[in-house]
């Protein structure tokens, strides 16, 4: 049955069409080099394309940022101005609280918000009769920069009082005040469960001095942020810089040319891998005179050993290549073949290295600034900026925050970059 | 198995000549030298110079320097008159032992657990949980943590100390900052490795014997993905060590850590070399150990051995 009906298909049913060779050979889509698709993938990567405008967004202002500020008000990154410390991004006249003399209340602790504007005292029960006094304005620990006014709120209890009516005696005072003199501002007292809070009044506005506060010497927080930013990236870049072309030459020749060399290259690496570089980083900082030459330097000294790995096992696995035989026929020198032949073709890994070699870089760089032995001080870097907000952190946090987010949203986006990039310039991971 | 002990403790020595070398020629090389007052008289100066040894030729000075090395003598520091470095890391060290071990313990417990979870409950809300968290802890330097996390469980909320005294709940917010980015590490590195092995055969096989799930996750699961984590242990108590020096820092923490940090900004050159090395040690023999009990663990390697490999 299928025979017959085969049969009846013969060679005279079809036409011609005629041939068309440039058609056949014509491209329905445009060719893609290594690069291109590379890119093409990247782009897909949602998260790695977000964490590519983040960090093109933080190196845009830390080279822009600095010119702005200088422009907009005159800040630069030494400018001191002790009249003006501690100040947050969204100023407040608030006046700071203080509990000076207590004949009444008992209560477990109290906690405080940073600049003490509002006092929260925990599990309160009456302890007597007498005075209860609040110091409010500048005597107090941490006093808002302005006025340099203070009062002192004080009521005195009878045997009578509960604390309702002790809360609503303090209210009343406060009111006094107030009328006495609108610059006090008011203070409200309240009751929630067996809490007492104490908070201060006031106005806040933004900071359109300063845009991001000042740090304890009265110096501009958003210049000196894009300023260290600056340090930092260019330690980073600078030293994986280094890095690379070290670990290039040395894992070039010790791949390529092989045999004992190889073994014994390799033996000093090994060795070399194994000491923890972070502790000899810091010894050879002792030594040399604080700066950020000698940081990038040391930084890249002893960090070159993974790249040189790398490039080793990538010329390795090409060595033996079709196109490194041919040029090696042609005549070709070692230096020629590892350097325009090989190099080029392991750009990828070498790429994907870089990326996450300078977060490592970042953060080293933050951990010797924190340690001490960053760069000297008046110059800032993340890590530096960090550790001065670390010493600071109960009473202004905004000084620890802000270079500690803009630290680790770098450390953040260059990790997703290069995981991003590794799948992208990565063939073997394709699927 | 003998010999690949062997070979790793040659590997160990000759990387702990070599970091003893190197520091001693850091020594010799450092332009300032520790009494750099101007105001000391020459004579003064020769005297101290004899009472430490520096007037005797750099041979000589290497050889006295490696036999006290070998003797356990770390010299004597400048900043703390007349104590021995060793005495000083003995009476400091236990404190930061003391964290340091709780992070690693918490680090590794919990950073297995979650990447198990993550793997399990792939592609699902566990697993971009614990994928949030290794990122975060990986990209959040200890020099962050450490002074985020006093603020936000020590300052604003209250409910732990920040300054590390006898108790146990003291040290909780450091081992936690210490151990945070090697649990990221950890879980991350589980995952993957789960992930690797819920692929292989012989977890369809299980299935198809009809074992239980749990059987299959205790049996199968972890056993086999336990292994490439053992082997980075090493390197995380080096990670661990090094960030000691941060959190010790944060918290204050009177252990190594912060001996360290004051000996550096102090230019105590004794002190600053002899915890050095004893670091690099410490770091080194954590390593070995892990090395060698990973030969132990592993039935690969130990079927390698039985062959006389």
């Amino acid at each position: 049955m299928e025979k017959t009906s085969m049969a009846k298909i013969g060679s005279e049913m079809f036409e011609v069409e005629g041939k068309n060779l440039e058609a056949a050979q014509e491209l329905k889509r445009p060719s893609l080099s290594f690069g291109k698709d590379a890119v093409r993938r990247l782009k897909k990567n949602k998260m790695a394309m977000a964490s590519l405008w983040i960090l093109g967004i933080l190196i845009f202002m830390s080279v822009a940022g600095p010119w702005v500020s200088k422009a907009v008000s005159g800040h630069t990154y030494r400018r001191q101005d002790l009249s003006q410390q501690n100040q947050t991004m969204f100023m407040n006249n608030k006046r700071s609280l203080k509990l000076r003399k207590n004949q009444v209340l008992k209560y477990k602790k109290y906690t405080y918000t940073p600049r003490k504007t509002k006092l929260t005292f925990s599990r309160i029960s009456l302890k007597g009769t007498g005075k209860i006094a609040f110091q409010v304005g500048k005597e107090s620990e941490y006093a808002f920069q302005g006025d340099k006014k203070e009062y002192m709120l004080e009521i005195e209890t009878q045997s009578g009082d509960n604390i309702a009516s002790i809360v609503s005696k303090l209210n009343e005072a406060s009111r006094k005040l107030l009328e006495e003199d609108p610059d006090f501002r008011g203070v409200t007292f309240k009751k929630q469960g067996n809490k007492l809070v104490v908070a201060s009044q006031g106005d806040s506005w933004f900071n359109t001095r300063y845009w991001l506060g000042t740090d304890e010497f009265g110096r501009d927080i958003f210049t000196r942020l894009w300023e260290g930013g600056r340090v930092s990236f260019l330690i980073a870049f600078l030293s994986v810089m280094m890095t690379i072309l070290f670990g290039i030459i040395y894992g070039g020749i010790s791949g390529y040319i092989g045999g004992k060399l190889d073994i014994v290259m390799m033996r000093i690496i090994e060795i070399l891998m194994v000491i923890p570089s972070l502790l000899y980083i810091i010894l050879l900082l002792t030594v040399m005179e604080p700066g950020m030459k000698p940081i990038t330097i040391v930084l890249a000294i002893t960090s070159w050993m993974g790249t040189a790995r790398i490039v080793r096992g990538e010329v390795l696995r090409l060595k033996h290549s079709e196109y490194v035989i041919a040029a090696e026929t042609l005549g070709a020198g070692t230096s020629r073949i590892i350097f325009l032949h090989l190099i080029p073709n392991i750009m990828g890994p070498i790429i994907v290295n870089m990326t996450m070699m300078i977060p490592r870089m970042i953060f080293a760089e933050a951990f010797l600034s924190f340690i001490g032995l960053g760069v000297p001080a008046p110059f800032a870097s993340w890590g530096s900026l960090v550790n001065e907000g670390a010493k600071i952190f109960t009473q202004s946090p905004h000084q620890l925050f802000i270079p500690a987010l803009a630290l680790s949203l770098t450390m953040l986006a260059f990790n997703i970059l290069g995981d991003g990039l590794r799948d992208a310039l990565d063939p073997r991971l394709r699927k | 198995m003998l010999k690949y002990i062997l070979q790793r403790v040659s590997y160990a020595l000759v990387t702990l000549w070599v970091i003893a070398t190197l520091t001693f020629v850091l020594m010799q090389v450092m332009p300032g030298d520790p009494f750099r007052d101007e105001k000391m008289s020459p004579e003064i100066r020769r005297q101290l110079y004899k009472a430490y040894g520096f007037d005797k030729p750099v041979i000589e000075q290497y050889g006295i320097y490696m036999t006290n090395l070998l003797q356990g003598d770390l010299g004597t520091s400048i900043k703390y008159q007349g104590r021995k470095v060793q005495n000083i890391i003995k009476a400091s060290f236990p404190k930061s032992f003391s964290i340091g071990w709780r992070a690693l313990v918490f680090a590794v417990s919990f950073g297995l657990v979650f990447g198990i979870i993550a793997a399990l409950n792939h592609e699902k809300v566990w697993d971009y949980a614990v994928i949030f968290i290794a990122i975060v802890g990986v990209s959040v330097p200890s020099i962050v943590m450490g002074p985020l996390l006093a603020y936000v469980f020590g300052v604003n909320l209250g409910w732990l100390p920040v300054t590390v005294d006898e108790t146990q709940i003291s040290m909780i917010l450091p081992s936690l900052a210490l151990g945070l980015g090697t649990l990221a590490f950890v879980s991350r590195m589980m995952r993957t490795t789960t992930l690797e092995v819920l692929r292989q055969d012989y977890i369809q096989t299980a299935k198809a014997k009809g074992l239980s799930r749990s059987q299959i996750v205790r049996r199968h699961i972890i056993r086999n993905a336990i292994m490439p984590v053992v082997t980075i242990l090493g390197p995380l108590c080096a990670s661990i060590i090094t960030g000691s020096i941060v959190v010790e820092k944060v918290f204050a923490v009177a252990g190594l850590g912060e001996y360290f940090t004051t000996t550096i900004l102090e230019a105590d050159y004794p002190m600053i070399m002899g915890i050095t090395i004893f670091y690099a040690v410490l770091i080194i023999l954590s390593m070995l150990v892990v090395d060698i009990a990973y030969g132990i663990i592993d039935p690969k390697m130990r079927a390698t051995a039985a062959k006389g490999r």
